[in-house]
């Protein structure tokens, strides 16, 4: 029995990590449990320079879910490498690397500047709704994605995953795109662009008018959109959307995903994660499986 | 930071319309809260998932209990107020930094629902120093006022301002402050926004400690959802936003940028 999965020849001792900006550069959860049991730590997105994000509220509640628009708040590739890395290397499981920018050269300085650090992988974002340039204007143009994707696939020296937005017609394409230029793996899906609206102000809800939606709410497009994706290409996928439980995340690996990632529950139920390792634990020795991966695309 | 999935209410009532004070059973909580801090409830509905953070109010670590004021906002404070005595509640905290406590006289500024975490500040007041100066300037909208009693009996002085003026001073409590000559001594301040910003204009020559409010995602800093403009002359853009729930939600005065318009 065994939880193990390789992703692009990464061992991860189990399918199980966190969504990007749902768990900081995890020292907030670090003194809450033992993170080192995930199967690897995906940190918030980290540019080239300090950004300083959105305007607030950035936060709002929907039904089943939540919106948000923080805008890749973050401090730069230089403090992050100096000050939030270290710690995330001694947590001795994966660490995985969101990366942005607003143009194709930011990407690329973030990847040639994390080449020589210890990260074990790379997930490109370009498919943030809340940033005004770059981000998802590269995720929703295969043939953007396509020139990104291999301008960071040469500068990169860790498995690159490529994070795609549901924002598109066809979800598939853009994947394939991905793949055709060299991603080692795709990570889908980010969140829906959406809104709402305080109707005792009259205004919009969020400090940048849309925002990103997650949360549960989400999680039958996300699964679909990973088994539409799975059809398409031959690379790991990382699906992720509205994971909240192991039933949930089984699904995910049922419709074709290599390993999930748990987000918007991570803010609700600190160490939630490690209850969906524990059952899907469960759920390996009640079907009497060997390996996790059995039921990697099963649904097909 | 302690998750309790299950706290038992020992009382939720009314105390004027919409102003609910609610009472939890929490003796690890407790322990660790101290005033201006905050704790998360959740509203055990699939489909309202955010906590909603509510200050603590007043604090008794030898019986475990805390006590929360809280006002009807919305969906998940409308949920709160429909639990009763021996109902639970999954709570988690103590969340945010605090209120830190300066030696000598001390003023207390607090507006509608922004009043609540002052109480336990004024017991630490007075906790600390006996002897201690404290007068605290209660703002409302109209004499439909709540906690004042027990501002009483910590503080030297309590000072009413309502917006009809059905009792006390008739304005705001900036205005009232103005009256009696400004601040003079450390100030503690948690209200409405334009309060807030009145406030570290008229106290300019006293420290001023201010507690926000911002809707927040986790409430432990890993969302960055909270943003509160902090100055930063190192920053590109000359600030900086900080986490309302770990870099606060209790800030310097002098360290806020306050923008113009009513939030």
């Amino acid at each position: 029995m065994s939880l193990n999965v390789s992703l692009s020849g990464i061992e991860w001792k189990n399918p199980v990590t966190t969504a990007s900006g749902t768990f900081g550069t995890a020292k907030e959860m670090s003194g809450l449990y033992d993170i080192s049991r995930l199967g690897a730590i995906t940190v918030k997105g980290v540019a080239p320079m300090a950004w300083s994000g959105n305007p607030p509220p950035r936060i709002g509640e929907t039904y089943g879910g939540m919106l948000n628009a923080v805008g890749l708040q973050n401090g730069g590739i230089d403090s992050f490498v100096n000050d939030e890395l270290p710690d995330l290397l001694a947590v001795g499981t994966n660490i995985i690397v969101n990366v942005c920018g607003r143009t194709m050269e930011d990407y690329v300085a973030v990847i040639e500047r994390l080449s020589t650090e210890k990260v074990d992988m790379l997930e490109l974002n370009i498919s943030c709704p809340n940033v005004s340039k770059g981000g998802i204007a590269f995720g929703t143009n295969s043939e953007l994605t396509f020139e990104l994707v291999k301008m960071c696939k040469q500068a990169a020296r860790q498995p690159l995953y490529v994070k795609l937005s549901p924002n598109v017609t066809d979800i598939a394409e853009i994947a394939t795109a991905a793949e055709a230029a060299g991603a080692d793996g795709i990570t889908l899906i980010n969140t829906l662009l959406g809104m709402s609206i305080d109707i005792k102000r009259k205004k919009p809800l969020l400090g940048n008018v849309f925002g990103g939606l997650s949360g549960p709410a989400i999680m039958p497009v996300a699964l679909r959109s990973v088994y539409q994706v799975y059809k398409k290409v031959s690379i790991p996928i990382i699906g992720m959307g509205g994971i909240s439980s192991a039933e949930d995340a089984v699904m995910f690996l049922m419709a074709g995903a290599s390993a999930v990632a748990v987000g918007t529950a991570n803010l609700i139920k600190p160490g939630i994660v490690l209850d969906i390792i524990d059952g899907i634990e469960d759920y390996v020795k009640e079907n009497g499986l060997k390996s996790i991966t059995d039921i990697v695309g099963i649904a097909h | 930071m302690i998750d309790v999935e299950k706290a038992i209410i020992l009382e939720n009532t009314e105390l004027i319309h919409d102003v609910y004070r609610m009472r939890i059973n929490s003796p690890e909580i407790a322990e660790l809260c101290k005033p201006g801090q905050f704790v998360n409830l959740y509203t055990g509905d699939a489909s309202s998932i955010l906590p909603r953070p509510i200050s603590i109010c007043r604090l008794d670590k030898k019986l475990g209990v805390i006590t929360l004021l809280y006002r009807i906002e919305g969906k998940g404070t409308r949920i709160f107020a429909g639990l009763k005595a021996d109902d639970s509640i999954r709570v988690f905290g103590p969340l945010g930094n605090g209120f830190k406590v300066q030696n000598g006289t001390a003023v207390l500024i607090g507006g509608g629902i922004g009043i609540p975490p002052l109480l336990e500040l004024a017991a630490d007041l007075r906790r600390t120093d006996p002897d201690r100066i404290i007068t605290a300037y209660l703002g409302y909208r109209d004499k439909n006022i709540f906690l004042a009693d027990e501002f009483n009996e910590l503080c030297s002085n309590v000072e009413i301002a309502t917006d009809d003026g059905s009792i006390g001073f008739h304005g705001n409590t900036c205005d009232l402050i103005k009256s009696q000559g400004g601040i003079s001594a450390t100030a503690y301040a948690c209200g409405p926004i334009p309060m807030l910003r009145g406030l570290s204009k008229l106290a300019q020559n006293s420290k001023l400690f201010l507690s926000l409010e911002e809707r927040m995602g986790c409430g432990f800093g890993a969302c960055v959802g909270c943003a509160v403009k902090t100055a930063n002359t190192a920053a590109e853009q000359g600030f900086h936003y900080k986490r309302c729930c770990m870099d606060g939600p209790v800030f310097i005065a002098d360290d806020l940028v306050f923008e113009d318009g009513d939030r």
